[in-house]
């Protein structure tokens, strides 16, 4: 029961982003994937969600693959995107209900959770508005109330902080550690290292295509020579002058 | 400013003359012709046997005259990323509007002249209007015209006083109209006073701080009423889609044996205008035949070819989620989409069919021969769905690469 990146190379058609990616999530296991622009991030993650077709290598979660199996593999995941994309033709209450049948959730249940969700980020008395009407950080909120409805084994968020207001930023994190307690995977790419690290529990940073290290935040702190009393942004810089050296 | 708004005028001059190509193809200019001329036979027929100098004669001209100076919008070429790269700029507007005042008058110009043309037998020998006369109220119209796109340009601007409102603008104008062509003989005050205007409108005071948010929004919605146009004879990638919630027709949608791909399917038909419209549109176009023709024979033929023609335009509705990076990534079952999309079609196509028959029926007259053929109607709906639907859309799929 995780998910097992093995070996993978991939990228857009002719260029290679990735290359031999390995990574392990635990149930229960929060990481944090972590790296400068164009690090190949948002690459990974197409990859893990289906979007784009890899040049070696295997994703698997919990035992399914998702290149023989995509609508298994994708029924176990939930994604929350850095800019929220919703159905221009669909009501807050229909993306729940979208949700509740893809996911095949049972209807009373999911119906009382999408209840707490959309009144814990304050979209309860907006059932019946379209994302037209929505501002972005409301939309960014829709798509919260929506990932974690579909109860997904995995959760991949990308920049979950984007557009959020505080209290918003607490009640995900509330939702993040509840879902770790369940014994739930999250894969999470973030720059704000600051708010992340409430939540996050492995670090792996990701520099030209490859995991370059992983572990636990002191571990990072370690490999990378930053002391106690440093930022742990001043990884950014240390990993650019990596980069430049490697160019 | 000088250099940016240039470069605007040959894209949009590139942009326009790249659709008008496709709008005025071959078809549709011997459509043109032959519908125009159909028109003018018909009013070179009945000119002689109206009555002259009827009394709504006068008011018939200037609404006419009126709706005429209203189309055609100022067109600015401002773009959404203008608010944060020219938000600096607001002292060189003015430069940048000068060249696009002459711009903006193309279209309203061709379309003054071409109206004014067409009334000038009517207008001279009819309604009683002497050739000067008629010659000053078009000149008057063009200026009008000047002056609204200044009074539009003044309103994008912090005024204490709004400048410009457009119902209010063409009902002045259609008062003026009506007195000018009633006095006939003092037709010159019409177009002086519009010169006045045009003289003083730039003496009004104006905000120093240019208002990019109303600027901007009159420009998209410009864009999106010519995009619009364009759209009804090819394919404009530019369009901006604006999604209706359309609740009235939510009863419509089924929700028994619901698939994420009907369900999602079934909201974009009724909601996106571009599918639930050229559905009504096309069912009223067959209602309106009915009516004219009289004719149930024609009137079930063409209701065939008008129930073909939306089935043709409606398939499309299956690519519509392609770019939806969440409907791929959603755990949505692709083996079934075929056959979701022709529920979701077929249910589409009936409604159609229904509202075609309706209207056969009850605008033929001959009730039992309107009968006959919408049952007719019927059968060819049937065939189309279960012979030609599936097939077209299989060929549809088949064509998106994964």
């Amino acid at each position: 029961m995780a998910l097992k990146i093995e070996h993978l190379s991939g990228g857009y058609a002719g260029t290679t982003v990735i290359k031999d990616l390995n990574l392990t999530i635990e149930p229960g296991q929060v990481l944090g994937l972590i790296g400068l622009n164009g690090a190949g991030k948002s690459t990974t993650i197409k990859h893990l969600l289906g979007l784009l077709r890899m040049q070696k290598g295997t994703i698997s979660l919990n035992g399914v693959e998702l290149m023989q199996n995509p609508t298994k593999f994708k029924q176990m995941v939930s994604y929350i995107p850095e800019t929220p994309i919703l159905y221009p033709e669909l009501t807050l209450k229909e993306h729940i209900e979208l949700v509740m049948l893809t996911y095949g959730l049972n209807q009373d249940k999911a119906w009382k959770r999408a209840h707490e969700l959309c009144k814990m980020f304050r979209l309860d008395n907006k059932l019946d508005w379209l994302p037209i009407n929505f501002s972005k950080g409301m939309k960014q909120k829709v798509m919260l109330v929506t990932a974690f409805l579909a109860d997904s084994d995995l959760l991949v968020i990308d920049e979950p902080f984007t557009g959020l207001d505080p209290l918003a930023v607490a009640n995900f994190n509330d939702l993040i550690k509840q879902a770790a307690a369940q014994n739930k995977m999250v894969l999470m790419t973030t720059h704000v290292l600051a708010q992340a690290q409430e939540v996050v529990q492995k670090f792996a940073v990701l520099n030209n295509g490859t995991i370059e290290v992983e572990g636990s935040l002191e571990q990072i702190r370690k490999h990378y020579g930053l002391s106690d009393s440093e930022s742990f942004d001043r990884l950014y810089q240390i990993l650019n002058q990596e980069q430049l050296h490697h160019e | 400013m000088n250099k940016i708004v240039k470069k605007r005028l040959e894209a949009n001059f590139k942009k326009s003359m790249h659709y008008l190509t496709l709008v005025f193809n071959d078809f549709f200019i011997l459509a043109l012709i032959f519908l125009f001329g159909a028109l003018m036979f018909w009013y070179a027929q009945n000119i002689k046997k109206w009555p002259s100098k009827l009394w709504f004669y006068s008011p018939l001209l200037a609404l006419i005259w009126t709706i005429t100076l209203g189309l055609g919008n100022f067109a600015s070429l401002l773009q959404r990323a203008d608010e944060q790269f020219l938000f600096n700029q607001d002292k060189n507007m003015k430069e940048y509007f000068r060249p696009l005042y002459s711009h903006s008058m193309i279209l309203p110009t061709i379309l003054i002249l071409l109206v004014s043309g067409l009334l000038f037998p009517f207008a001279t020998t009819r309604a009683g209007l002497s050739i000067t006369s008629f010659i000053w109220i078009v000149a008057g119209l063009l200026e009008s015209k000047m002056v609204q796109f200044k009074l539009i340009v003044r309103s994008f601007y912090f005024n204490k006083h709004n400048y410009y409102n457009f119902w209010l603008f063409m009902a002045i104008n259609y008062v003026l109209l009506v007195i000018t062509i009633a006095t006939n003989s003092y037709s010159y005050l019409y177009t002086c006073l519009m010169l006045l205007c045009w003289t003083l409108v730039p003496y009004l005071p104006q905000g120093h701080a240019f208002n990019w948010y109303k600027a901007i929004e009159y420009e998209e919605r410009r864009q999106d009423l010519l995009d619009s146009f364009y759209s009804m004879f090819t394919d404009v990638p530019d369009k901006k889609v604006k999604i209706s919630r359309r609740k009235y027709l939510d009863f419509l949608i089924s929700h028994k044996n619901q698939t994420p791909n009907t369900f999602l399917y079934q909201r974009s038909l009724l909601r996106d205008p571009e599918y639930s419209n050229l559905l009504i549109r096309m069912s009223l176009f067959s209602i309106l035949l009915s009516w004219t023709l009289q004719d149930c024979k024609w009137a079930t033929g063409l209701g065939a070819l008008v129930i073909f023609l939306t089935l043709y335009q409606l398939i499309p509705l299956g690519t519509v989620y392609e770019h939806n990076m969440m409907y791929h990534v959603m755990p949505i079952e692709r083996k079934t989409r075929n056959r979701d999309l022709a529920r979701v079609l077929q249910k589409g196509m009936l409604i159609e069919w229904v509202l075609i028959a309706v209207g056969l029926i009850i605008f033929s007259p001959e009730k039992l021969y309107a009968a006959l053929g919408a049952i007719g109607l019927l059968i060819f709906t049937f065939a189309l769905l279960y012979a030609y639907l599936p097939v077209r859309i299989e060929n549809l799929f088949k064509k998106i690469r994964y």
